[in-house]
């Protein structure tokens, strides 16, 4: 059962060279209680996508489509309405920890300032909760972690203050950006991990949006691939990584280290001006004609869903 | 001196902090390494084991607390201004996040040409000079045009990399060149800098947090731990 459904979204930006569309026509339905994987190169439009969920895009963005939640349109809530959602029913987990917290406010407060906003808890209790939130995080000594600032922090430990911000309401979703993008293996197994144990906890479904693979494979029930804006691939985890349909899913799980750091070849293309046809078709090695001339569709093939030519 | 090597010979680092009541922190503890023309020599060590501080000391950015950088027979303390510049030029460091390395306010050509000068090249050969820089590392004339935010993290790493070319460095300390970008990206950064060693002979001192990407291009590996490095 979808517990979020995204219907032809488009995210489209202004700019002097000509329209950018960073999500173009996108469908994807996001099933509960199920970590679901969004993978592709920086830039491809993935935390764009990720964003548009809670409204929270940039102000020149030009968005169409539907992204409904519980029969409603999210995209169609006034900013009055979307404090009730946000936080409370999904969160967000921002890339990039040091710039996503406050640096000139303790982490306690900017946790406990969760609570305050969204359940009108005061001040002295919600920091009485943050502690309790800040153990069950695995921090020891959750009060000396309460009293300090981002730069006192490790990115690691940043990293988990962002995700019990996140948590903190029990929300239904949980939207990650690049959890673990910059960490090193050990701080990366440890927000791996606790991104797993909260989602088993709370019982609530994971959007992971990353770029790397080897994370996805670590957490995910099902991968979509993204390319150039457009979503390419969506299959179950595990038969993705026995062998991924799409050209570009294949290039890419070649390139991570067990298979060779082997490159996808070429450079992904302008998204002002992406190549006719299929997206990838300049960097494809099994392009046919008509890959060059007509944008193929999602074909279905058992339980995967390929945007490809090879598979109709 | 045709091939000098990089040394760093018991090289410490310590730092202090709060005003009053002083404390000192060791970062690195007698810490000795050489490389080589031609090598590359990986440092491991988890986020905060002074990886980077080690970068910055056997480049000359920063001054160890005591122990000494040699460039071939010459410690990096006693070089005189005119050596020293020298040393600069032979010896280069990549760092890990290319943005941040390049002026946002200036366009590619403008920031590869600031360098360019440097080296003398009279201005008439200046573009040749670039061109050739670019396709060295895969890049094509029109990135000269656009600033650092109108290109990806790969394609500024390989401008970076074309500025540290331009030197003709004989060693490049690499501080996680890879770690903010993708791994399709990172892939093609591995490939790009083995075949410009190949081509060029230089050392390198790869740094990272990533056991197989440091394991995929080093030659030897050394492991930095409580401020010691350790050879396997």
């Amino acid at each position: 059962m979808s517990c979020l459904q995204i219907r032809n979204l488009t995210v489209r930006f202004g700019t002097a060279s000509g329209p950018l569309k960073a999500v173009d026509c996108v469908s994807l339905a996001h099933e509960k209680e199920e970590t679901l994987a969004l993978v592709g190169e920086t830039g491809c439009g993935k935390s764009m996508l990720g964003r548009a969920v809670l409204k929270l895009l940039p102000g020149d963005a030009l968005v169409s489509g539907e992204i409904l939640y519980e029969g409603r349109n999210l995209l169609s809530l006034s900013e009055k309405d979307l404090p009730v959602i946000r936080g409370n029913e999904i969160s967000y987990v921002l890339q990039n920890p040091s710039l996503a917290l406050d640096p000139v406010r303790t982490v306690g407060k900017q946790i406990s300032e969760v609570f305050h906003i969204h359940r009108r808890i005061k001040i002295k209790d919600a920091a009485r909760k943050t502690d309790l939130l800040l153990q069950r995080m695995g921090f020891s000594t959750p009060e000396e972690i309460a009293s300090l600032y981002p730069f006192q922090l490790s990115e690691g430990m940043n990293q988990r203050i962002l995700i019990a911000m996140a948590v903190a309401l029990h929300p239904r979703i949980i939207i990650a950006d690049e959890p673990t993008k910059g960490l090193d293996e050990r701080l990366k197994k440890e927000v791996i991990g606790e991104l797993d144990r909260i989602k088993k906890e709370k019982e609530s479904s994971l959007l992971l949006i990353s770029h790397d693979l080897g994370v996805a494979r670590k957490l995910s029930n099902r991968i979509a691939i993204m390319y150039c804006g457009q979503i390419v691939e969506v299959s179950p985890a595990a038969d993705f990584f026995a062998g991924p349909l799409h050209p570009y899913s294949r290039a890419l799980l070649e390139s991570h280290p067990e298979n060779g750091f082997n490159p996808v070849p070429g450079t992904a293309p302008s998204m002002i001006a992406p190549p006719r046809g299929c997206r990838f078709h300049p960097r494809c090695g099994r392009k046919m004609d008509i890959c060059a001339e007509k944008e193929p569709q999602q074909y279905r093939k058992k339980e995967t869903d390929v945007k490809c030519f090879l598979h109709r | 001196m045709l091939s000098p090597s990089l040394r760093a010979d018991e090289v410490s680092r310590a730092y202090s902090s709060g005003l009053l009541s002083k404390r000192k922190k060791t970062v690195l503890d007698r810490v000795s390494l050489e490389v080589k023309k031609g090598e590359t020599l990986g440092i491991m060590g988890e986020s905060g084991t002074g990886k980077t501080t080690l970068g910055k000391i056997i480049t000359g950015l920063e001054a160890p607390s005591t122990g000494n950088v040699f460039y071939g027979e010459k410690s990096l303390s006693r070089m005189k201004n005119t050596e020293r510049k020298r040393f600069r030029s032979r010896v280069q460091m990549v760092f890990q996040n290319p943005e941040g390395s390049l002026n946002p306010r200036k366009k590619i050509e403008l920031s590869l040409n600031q360098v360019l000068k440097l080296t003398g090249t009279p201005g008439r050969k200046q573009k040749e000079a670039l061109l050739l820089a670019l396709e060295s590392v895969g890049l094509t004339e029109d990135v000269l045009y656009r600033y650092p935010h109108q290109l990806s993290g790969g394609q500024n790493q390989r401008v970076v990399l074309a500025r540290v070319l331009f030197l003709q460095p004989h060693f490049i300390v690499l501080d996680e060149p890879t770690s903010a970008l993708d791994m399709s990206v990172q892939a093609q950064i591995l490939h790009l800098l083995k075949r410009l060693q190949r081509e060029t002979g230089m050392g390198y001192v790869f740094i990272s947090h990533d056991r197989s990407v440091v394991e995929f291009v080093s030659d030897r590996i050394g492991i930095l731990a409580n401020g010691r490095l350790h050879f396997s």
